[in-house]
């Protein structure tokens, strides 16, 4: 008998969880339950791994191989290289120009952030308003977009994102919006601090830095993640002022009765896609479902919500969407189907 | 039953010789019809796809850099699989090394476990060129396939299949000769090397 990290013990193993987690469908918690029982005592192991090697090799996904495959190989067995290969190398090392739709779309800051209201305790930041004219990017879903501010900042766009900015900054202070996930790259000035307003009523405050923030509007939270230097955060409804460090993540739940985590930032996984990388790294479905639709600019349909829990680690650099599905297919048992922008997903 | 062991012993040694004597073409046609198996094999221990399809990858380019030393006597299919397992247990001892989450390592002990077992060997052990030849067959016509499959993966007598279809034992035996006469042709299409 032990008992490890507190777990209650379990003698009877539910059968269905063993199946979720055989699967790779199983909660953080109910993995741990599972580990639990195998460390128990050895026949559980031995049930265990007789229970998943009948899995594994009962669902092979017994389909061939794309002709890359043949062709990859065939390159890493034969030495010399082809100057067709030479070629498709080149022309996969090749940047694909981003691509960016900037909409000049001039209105007045002012009334949107009047509509903010003052909160009865003592103010200990200020967020100041803004009445000049605004510049409006719009990267739509599958592309990316690099934005360079009036001060010589830059801002890397992802799919789907919206950054409003003034054609020229105030001179005490540099005020942007930001709807979904931006890179920023801040020009230093200690005197001149920049304000990034998101819809989730949270406001970023630095003099220069580099972060990323993400706060799409179908998210259920905000994810800040600081890459150096020091920032602060404004909740605006109360004024409160979070203060964040160097290679810190900070998310921050829309529903406010929800706490907030903060805890060391894995800078690459969180920051690649501005390269152009999609990374998941033992990321539920439900969110690489989500990144895929924006980076992809699909719809995804789910035929059974326990396939969303299955967390899948991957990288891509410019593989296809049936690539990346493909890719799903084979180390999964879910299976997908395309029919023009929506993708639905299914266990075969 | 016989017949049909025949055809996959005799398909399974065809394919080692054919790699062992360099033939690309034969190499090639088995890399397509493993490599995903290998694939989901792969990642169903390692949960990492990228890992999994470079275990994949690494997996048949030994098994082409060591053909010569195939058995002819040997199980490609189990080979294969061997190679594969190996290899993916030399990565999860270095992610254990390298992996600093409690819950990961525990997980990392309890794959190392399952492929190291015995359950996994016999499974690797059993692995045939079956599959292969079902995906042959499955293009087959239904009726045929009906009294194939019965024989071959059931292992009923003619006699019993013709009594549970409600046809002749002639009739049997007409569709699992042609059964076997169509894939034939499809693999000697497939492999080229009959």
């Amino acid at each position: 008998m032990c008992i490890i990290n507190g777990e209650i013990f379990i003698k009877d193993m539910n059968d269905e969880i063993l199946k979720r987690y055989i699967k790779g469908i199983a909660s953080a918690r109910e993995r741990e339950i599972v580990m639990n029982w195998i460390e128990e005592n050895e026949q559980n192991a031995t049930l265990f791994h007789s229970k998943k090697a009948t899995w594994v090799f009962d669902n092979f996904p017994d389909k061939d191989a794309p002709s890359e495959v043949c062709s990859n190989i065939r390159k890493k067995i034969k030495p010399g290289l082809s100057y067709k290969t030479i070629f498709m190398r080149v022309a996969a090392i090749v940047v694909l120009p981003l691509t960016i739709f900037a909409g000049y779309q001039y209105y007045t800051y002012s009334q949107k952030l009047n509509q903010i209201k003052k909160s009865y305790i003592t103010a200990k930041a200020e967020i100041p308003v803004q009445n000049r004219v605004t510049m409006n990017y719009e990267v739509n879903p599958g592309v990316k977009g690099l934005v360079e501010l009036p001060d010589g900042s830059k801002v890397w766009l992802n799919s789907h994102s919206n950054l409003k900015c003034p054609d020229k900054f105030d001179s005490t202070f540099r005020m942007v919006e930001l709807s979904g996930e931006g890179y920023f790259k801040v020009v230093s000035n200690k005197e001149w601090p920049m304000y990034v307003k998101t819809s989730k009523g949270i406001t970023v405050k630095v003099t220069g830095t580099e972060f990323n923030l993400s706060s799409y509007d179908n998210d259920k939270e905000l994810k800040f993640i600081l890459v150096s230097g020091s920032v602060t955060l404004i909740r605006e409804s109360n004024k409160q002022e979070i203060a964040v460090n160097a290679l810190e993540e900070i998310v921050i739940p829309d529903n406010t009765r929800i706490k907030g985590k903060r805890g060391q930032a894995d800078i690459h996984l969180n920051t690649s896609w501005k390269d152009g990388y999609l990374i998941f790294e033992n990321a539920p479905l439900e969110e690489v479902v989500k990144k895929m639709e924006r980076w992809y600019g699909v719809n995804f349909v789910a035929k059974d919500p326990e396939l969303l829990k299955y967390n899948f680690t991957a990288n891509f650099k410019s593989e296809s969407i049936t690539q990346v599905l493909e890719l799903l297919k084979i180390t999964s048992n879910i299976s997908y189907s395309i029919k023009d922008n929506n993708v639905t997903l299914f266990f075969r | 039953m016989d017949k049909y062991s025949k055809v996959s012993d005799k398909l399974n040694r065809n394919i080692i010789e054919a790699i062992k004597g360099g033939s690309e073409k034969a190499f090639e046609a088995f890399l397509k019809t493993e490599f995903n198996n290998v694939v989901f094999f792969a990642n169903q221990f390692l949960r990492d796809t990228m890992l999994a399809k470079d275990i994949a990858q690494e997996t048949f380019i030994a098994l082409w850099n060591f053909r010569e030393t195939l058995n002819p006597d040997s199980n490609i299919r189990s080979y294969t699989f061997t190679i594969a397992r190996n290899k993916a247990l030399n990565l999860l001892r270095e992610k254990f090394c390298s992996s600093s989450d409690h819950l990961e390592k525990r997980e990392i002990q309890a794959h190392i476990g399952t492929l190291s077992s015995e359950y996994v060997e016999e499974k690797i052990e059993a692995l045939d060129l079956e599959r292969l030849i079902e995906k042959s067959y499955s293009a087959l016509p239904e009726k045929i396939r009906e009294s194939f499959v019965l024989s071959r993966k059931y292992g009923l007598s003619y006699d019993e299949i013709a009594r549970k279809r409600g046809i002749t034992v002639k009739a049997v035996e007409y569709h699992i000769g042609l059964a076997l006469k169509l894939f034939r042709r499809r693999l000697r299409d497939y492999l080229g090397i009959f």
